[in-house]
This record gives C-alpha cells, structure tokens and sequence, in this order.
C-alpha cells in the first residue's frame, strides 16, 4: 500500500495549480475533504485518483482522472472550476462566492469501465 | 446489497443516497440530510464488490439518475445530482 499525507497531496497540487495559474478551492473545510480523498485514494489505488468519481482501481482504465484529471482544464475554462472543485480559476479564487456547479464531462462508457 | 440506514423523524419520503467514502461533496450531503432530521439511506458505492457496482448501476439509472456522485433518489423517481441544496429542499419540502 502506498503511503502519503495530506501535507504531500496539497503541496503537489499547488504546485500543480502555481503552474497554471489556477488556485486551490477557497473553502477550506473543501479543500480538506478533497485532500483527505485523494489520500485515501493513493493510498488505495497507488495513485490518486479524483476523490468525487468512481475509480475502477485498474490504472488503464483511469488514467484519465487522475488528478489533476484530463478534464480540468477545458471544466475551469467553461465553469471556473474543475468536476470535484479542487481547481479554480482566479475569477472565482477572488470571487470568494459561492463554488460553480460543474456538470460530468468524462464519457458515461468511462463510467461504466470494470 | 449493504445500505446503511441513518434514522431521522422527517421519514415522509425514502431518499436513498449513492455515494463515495472519499467524495467530500457526498459527506456533505449526508450531513445536510442530518442536519435536517430527513431519515435516509446510503451506498458508498466505491466500497462494493465489483458485482454489486453493476447492480447500483442499473439501479441509479433505472431511477432517471446519472453515474455521478451523490445522486440522492427520493421517492425512487426523482434523482437529484450533485451536492444541491436547493433541489433537495424543494424534494423534500424543507
């Protein structure tokens, strides 16, 4: 089993967001839980996969949402925000309202693999 | 299949909750449910067996919900996606 802390899941993704002009959520109580998830999921899977989807446990068949996902970026162009609202945009970092709702754009037979 | 059963005294309604141990949005779903005293079950769907996965599947879309977590089904005909507060007081009349 792979072992992590929450420390090392934040500094890579805000190393990750530092790199392109993205911030980390503003809502603290959401930031913890999403950290806590991708923990739990690296320690599960060996590799963090986003906390908000269904992982199949099989790296061929999630690669794509491993996070930061393959559909961060065009999500925080269109909504501000990535699906689990780990990533914001600088608009809603400053905003400091109310978090985008951001709609499932990973294909439903990605959903549905094994 | 192992749904949990949380008790509340606003029991008018079955909601049933699909959710992910790890989705901090379905926790907080959970807990607005709480919160408001609604009497709810719930799945962690990431903590099944690979074939009870496929028999939530069928079931969450056999109810008109997608595949994305929470979807909270109340009354076994409306599935509400996502963490919305707005849509589950509507729902449930709060």
């Amino acid at each position: 089993m792979t072992k992590t802390t929450i420390e090392a899941v934040q500094a890579r993704a805000q190393a990750d967001a530092n790199t392109f002009g993205y911030h980390l959520t503003p809502d603290p109580e959401l930031l913890q839980g999403l950290l806590e998830g991708l923990k739990t999921n690296e320690e599960r899977y060996g590799y963090p996969s986003c906390p908000c989807r269904l992982a199949s446990g099989k790296l061929e068949y999630d690669r794509d949402i491993i996070c930061p996902c393959d559909y961060r970026d065009p999500d925080v162009v269109e909504f501000g925000a990535c699906y689990c609202r780990l990533y914001v945009s600088k608009e809603v970092y400053e905003r400091k309202g109310e978090l985008p709702t951001v709609p499932e754009r990973r294909p439903l037979e990605k959903q549905l693999s094994p | 299949m192992p749904f949990s059963k949380v008790q509340g005294k606003k029991n008018t309604h079955k909601v049933v909750v699909y959710a992910l141990s790890t989705c901090v949005w379905c926790k907080m779903t959970k807990q607005f449910l709480k919160d408001n005293d609604i009497e709810f079950e719930y799945i962690d769907v990431d903590l099944c067996e690979p074939e009870e996965k496929e028999q939530i599947h069928q079931q969450i879309q056999s109810k008109g919900g997608s595949l994305n977590y929470p979807t909270t089904v109340v009354d076994d005909k409306k599935a509400i996606t996502g963490f919305r507060k707005d849509k589950l007081k509507e729902a449930l009349e709060l």
